[in-house]
């Protein structure tokens, strides 16, 4: 006689077996969905220049507009035509202003050659761009993710990485413009996406976390076009129900030669990461990262003694939302918003799910309070990439943008109530709350685009903060900042040895009884390199206080009389006092 | 003896179908208060209340019956037509607004664990539901549904207004106070939020996502001891929820616990594995909610983790859809006997019986039915059946013998394992083992 049923106990395992992931059948196509039009002219009239905030739309005058990004097909079938890229404001040239780098896609199945090129584009000093490509030695046509610009073999001249879908790719740069192609021993040939350079074993120089998103087997993919359902429409399937790709560390030998350390290190994740931060988030003077992973909990590697790495992102608080559940994070903003020297993050994340205020805690602990603090219903439709804090009207609180844009073309034939382009989003803090200001930072911000990475910096070199972010499938955006603004004080860092870039210092900046906190080489947005200078706001005050500099390795120095309106370089000079030069007005 | 379709919960079945698809990220909704128990005839709605129109048409009446009957069946799309029909067929039938209503809530999304949902088909949902408490005022669930659509829909201020109408209708009405409570948290307004997870959780001290929410909520009022009671609570109800031991991981590491965050964190991990394998089969039966094998298998799962009552739930419906699904009817027995059902236990376990006799499981679990329902005759005369049936097969003496040592039957136990070890079985050896739906 037959028992085949197991009456008692049953095993865990029996009960996933077998079950399905098939899709349901589509709903009809119905009217297009976007805003009705009244509600779309009133929300329409909300952006305007007359508010505290304008960022204008400068695109073509500055010669930007001649760049066109492609990401494969239209109808966007498979995951790498979804994510796009981002782009980089650095000194390419060491002439002092900042250039543009924008990365580019391609079509899968294409022959390499047949891709577009990224791009390399020379800054005059006042806001102007030419392409630079040809004379840089850029032509990279690789499906290109980040770039992530730093000097990391600390020559002075910056360097690019670029991470690929595919191999990424190493440019030393020379400092006068030009960069050649090193193989620097990085070797990953998954599809990278998040870089991070680190000195994490306090040896001097910069060690490299590289995020991975998907295993994608394009031929398999390409064969299958397997599909997944969103809202019964039939969409793209990923990163759910595709394999992850692990994440990467490398360990710089000197110069620009690594070798990879990720298992002997314990980092064993192959997670959907995007943006990883590096920053020390425990005080403890290692550098630890933070990594934002697609649709499942985020990762923060805590340094021990740069000998392993363990990832404590569920006990400090960073895994999930407040309701602990894991999101789909993108982008990371790093700075400290509430003026509590504690460092808050930002992470921005699908539609239909807030973007996420971590506030910090004492110990390197953080708690989402996105719902305490408005940016629950500001951030629940948008599906959302690139952001930053920033101190655009240098009044010395921080502002925080979001570029947004869906990943589903599709959405637009369904009343989702989403559409596909988004605007990007601008809000403001009042001390308790974030709220979008008057003007919504401008009527450029009106732009519905499909947006993904984004780079803050002083384009035309008038003391502020201007945006350029990367849309997908078009040219990119630069919105210079005219609105009205305070002093303001740039400080250029650099490091002894060679972590020139400074990564991991930390400067506290005092006007009166007020101090802000800002951390150097964290990274921050969304596959973008943001100017590695920082700038900081200065209200009415003539002259920071102020400023003290935690070195990398923990030396800490005090500067004061740094006066508004200048650019100021302080160079570390281990045992002997920092040099402080003033190299602009 | 009853047919499993004559004694379903009609109302409360038709709430667990929802619940299956529901995708808001908080538990699905527990069956309402007029639900008896388990096999037992009840209303077809929420209890009629003063005020709704008494009489209805009973062409509309059967159409809305026949709606609820496909919703049974696993059929939403055509149930959605029954319901429509309905209420095309009397207009001032509530009932029929109020399903049409609620089954167009669950279709306006079909993806466990999205939050985002066709708006169009959300709003007629709530056009509906509108009706429905237009006609039936008074009606605290009305109120509730339409509450919780409107928070669905993100539509707070007026979800607030109906939750607050349900909660002045039914002051016990905990799932109003819950949704309130997560209206708030999205208005911002965390206090009265607090106030409304503590009225949830004091209307119904087994709302385990109330407790959850109220410690998140504690959290942001930098009360770490009260959200800490409020997650140990959380767990003390429902044990296999993973979010309040990350919860609770997390506070122990900023009180300095690092073996309890550890363990912890431990806790977490094993109860996030359950949840995705949970997920896998709710979407699953989700897509094909008349699939019984995916019904079985969601029940197994909750009965995994000693989840015995939604494991019934989810059994009761696999032998509604597939009635001659022998296996289901086992655990129905089973559940039910042990719930004290002891009439329904034993119809599902003839059941399984008839439907699979050569299968031994149905007959043990008869025999211990007989024991407690002390019908001795019974008992001795399906022993003595499956004693003879199972004469030559020692493993088949030596389960029977091992129940009747269970049950406190000597002298047969006795007799039984001894004709097992005659056939050479040796006590305590693994049998023929289970090898289905693993």
């Amino acid at each position: 006689m037959r028992r085949a049923w197991p009456a008692g106990a049953l095993l865990l395992a029996s009960a996933a077996a077998g079950c399905s992931d098939e899709a349901p059948a589509a709903p009809e196509p119905r009217a297009t969905a976007g805003d009705a039009p009244d509600a779309a002219a009133a929300e329409e009239a909300a952006y305007h220049d007359d508010g505290p905030y304008v960022l204008r739309d400068v695109t073509a005058e500055a010669g930007l507009s001649g760049f066109h990004q492609v990401n494969g097909s239209a109808e966007k079938p498979f995951i790498v035509e979804t994510v796009g890229g981002g782009c980089a404001l650095f000194d390419a040239d060491g002439d002092g202003d900042l250039d543009a780098y924008l990365t580019n896609g391609g079509r899968l199945g294409a022959e390499l050659a047949s891709n577009p090129s990224d791009a390399l584009y020379a800054n005059d000093g006042r806001g102007r761009f030419a392409d630079a490509s040809a004379a840089a030695g850029i032509d990279e046509r690789r499906w290109t993710s980040g770039v992530r610009a730093a000097d990391v073999d600390g020559d002075g001249a910056c360097d690019l990485l670029l991470t690929n879908y595919g191999p990424e790719t190493f440019y030393a740069g020379d400092g006068r413009g030009a960069f050649v192609e090193r193989a620097a021993g990085l070797g990953d040939e998954d599809w990278s996406t998040g870089a991070a350079f680190l000195d994490f074993d306090r040896d001097g120089d910069l060690d490299l976390y590289l995020a991975n998103y998907v295993a994608f087997d394009e031929a398999r993919m390409l064969g299958e076009h397997p599909v997944t359902v969103y809202q019964g429409i039939e969409v793209m399937k990923g990163p759910q129900g595709l394999p992850g790709a692990p994440d990467h560390f490398f360990v710089n030998e000197g110069g620009l030669r690594f070798h990879e350390a990720s298992r002997e290190l314990g980092i064993v994740e192959d997670l959907f990461g995007f943006q990883c931060i590096p920053f020390d988030f425990d005080g403890d003077g290692w550098l630890d990262v933070f990594v934002a992973n697609d649709s499942v909990a985020n990762a923060l590697w805590r340094n021990r003694e740069g000998k392993r790495f363990e990832d404590v992102a569920l006990r400090q608080g960073l895994a999930f939302s407040l309701a602990g559940r894991p999101q789909a994070c993108m982008g990371i903003a790093v700075g400290d918003f509430d003026g509590d020297l504690l460092v808050d993050l930002f992470a921005t994340n699908f539609a239909d799910d807030y973007s996420t205020v971590y506030r910090g805690q004492a110990r390197g602990f953080f708690l989402d309070v996105t719902q305490a603090v408005g940016l629950g219903p500001l951030t629940m439709a948008e599906l959302s990439w690139g952001t930053g804090f920033v101190d655009l009207d240098l009044d010395g609180d921080l502002e925080l943008y979001e570029v947004n844009g869906h990943v589903y073309p599709q959405v637009d034939r369904f009343p989702l109530g989403m559409e596909y382009h988004q605007r990007a989003q601008l809000f403001e803090y009042d001390g308790v709350r974030w709220r979008e200001p008057d003007g919504r930072g401008g009527r450029a911000l009106a732009a519905k685009r499909a947006g993904r990475g984004s780079a803050t910096g002083d384009v035309d070199g008038d003391g502020d903060l201007d945006l350029l972010i990367e849309d997908i499938d078009g040219p990119p955006r630069l919105l210079r900042n005219e609105g009205r603004t305070g002093h303001g004080l740039v400080v250029e860092l650099v490091g002894a040895g060679a972590n020139r870039e400074a990564v991991g210092a930390r400067l506290v900046a005092r006007v009166g009884e007020r101090k802000a906190l800002f951390l150097v080489g964290t990274a921050a947005g969304f596959l973008s390199s943001c100017d590695r200078r920082v700038t900081i706001g200065l209200g009415a005050a003539e002259a920071l206080d102020e400023l003290e500099v935690t070195w990398p390795l923990g030396a800490s120095e005090r500067f004061t009389g740094l006066r508004a309106g200048t650019r100021v370089r302080i160079e570390e000079r281990p045992g002997a006092p920092a040099g402080v030069t003033i190299t602009g007005p | 003896m009853l047919h499993p379709s004559t004694v379903l919960r009609p109302f409360a079945l038709v709430l667990v179908l929802l619940a299956a698809g529901c995708s808001d990220p908080e538990s699905p909704p527990s069956a309402p208060a007029q639900a008896g128990p388990a096999g037992q005839p009840e209303p077809t709605a929420p209890a009629a209340k003063p005020g709704a129109p008494a009489k209805t048409s009973n062409s509309a009446m059967l159409a809305l019956q026949q709606g609820r009957s496909l919703l049974l069946r696993g059929d939403p799309k055509r149930a959605e037509g029954e319901f429509q029909r309905a209420v095309e067929l009397d207009p001032a039938l509530a009932e029929g607004h109020f399903e049409l209503g609620k089954l167009r809530l669950h279709l306006s999304s079909q993806n466990v664990g999205s939050n985002a949902r066709d708006q169009e088909v959300l709003e007629r949902g709530l056009a509906s539901m509108a009706r429905a408490l237009e006609l039936d005022p008074k009606n605290d669930q009305y109120a509730y549904w339409l509450g919780r659509g409107h928070h669905l829909a993100k539509h707070n201020e007026e979800a607030r207004k109906y939750l607050e109408q349900a909660i002045a209708l039914n002051g016990e009405n905990a799932d109003a106070y819950k949704r309130l409570g997560m209206v708030y948290v999205d208005l911002e307004q965390l206090e009265p939020a607090r106030q409304a997870f503590q009225k949830a959780l004091e209307h119904d001290p087994k709302e385990a996502g109330a407790a959850m929410q109220l410690g998140q909520v504690e959290l942001l009022f930098g009360d770490p001891a009260a959200a800490r009671a409020a997650f140990e609570r959380s767990m003390a109800i429902d044990p296999t929820q993973p979010e309040p031991y990350g919860a609770l991981a997390k506070l122990l590491a900023q009180q300095g616990d690092d073996a309890g965050a550890s363990e912890f964190e431990a806790k977490h991990k094993t109860w996030t594995e359950f949840d995705e394998r949970l997920q896998k089969c709710r979407v699953a039966v989700n897509k094909a909610p008349d699939d019984a094998v995916a019904l079985r298998r969601l029940a197994k799962t909750y009965l995994s983790v000693d989840k015995r009552d939604d494991a019934l739930e989810w059994f009761l419906k696999a032998v509604h859809i597939d009635p001659k699904d022998a296996q289901s009817h086992m655990y129905c027995g089973i559940l039910l006997r042990e719930r004290g059902e002891l009439e329904m236990a034993t119809h599902h376990l003839k059941e399984a019986e008839f439907l699979d006799p050569d299968h031994l499981d149905p007959k043990l679990e008869l025999l211990r039915l007989y024991v407690a329902t002390k019908d001795d005759a019974a008992f001795q005369a399906l022993l003595a059946t499956v004693e003879g049936e199972a004469s030559g097969d020692g493993a088949s003496l030596q389960a029977l013998g091992e129940v009747c040592h269970e049950l406190g039957r000597a002298e047969d136990a006795e007799r039984l394992l001894g004709k097992a070890r005659a056939l050479g079985v040796v006590p305590g050896a693994e049998g023929e083992g289970s090898t289905e739906d693993r």
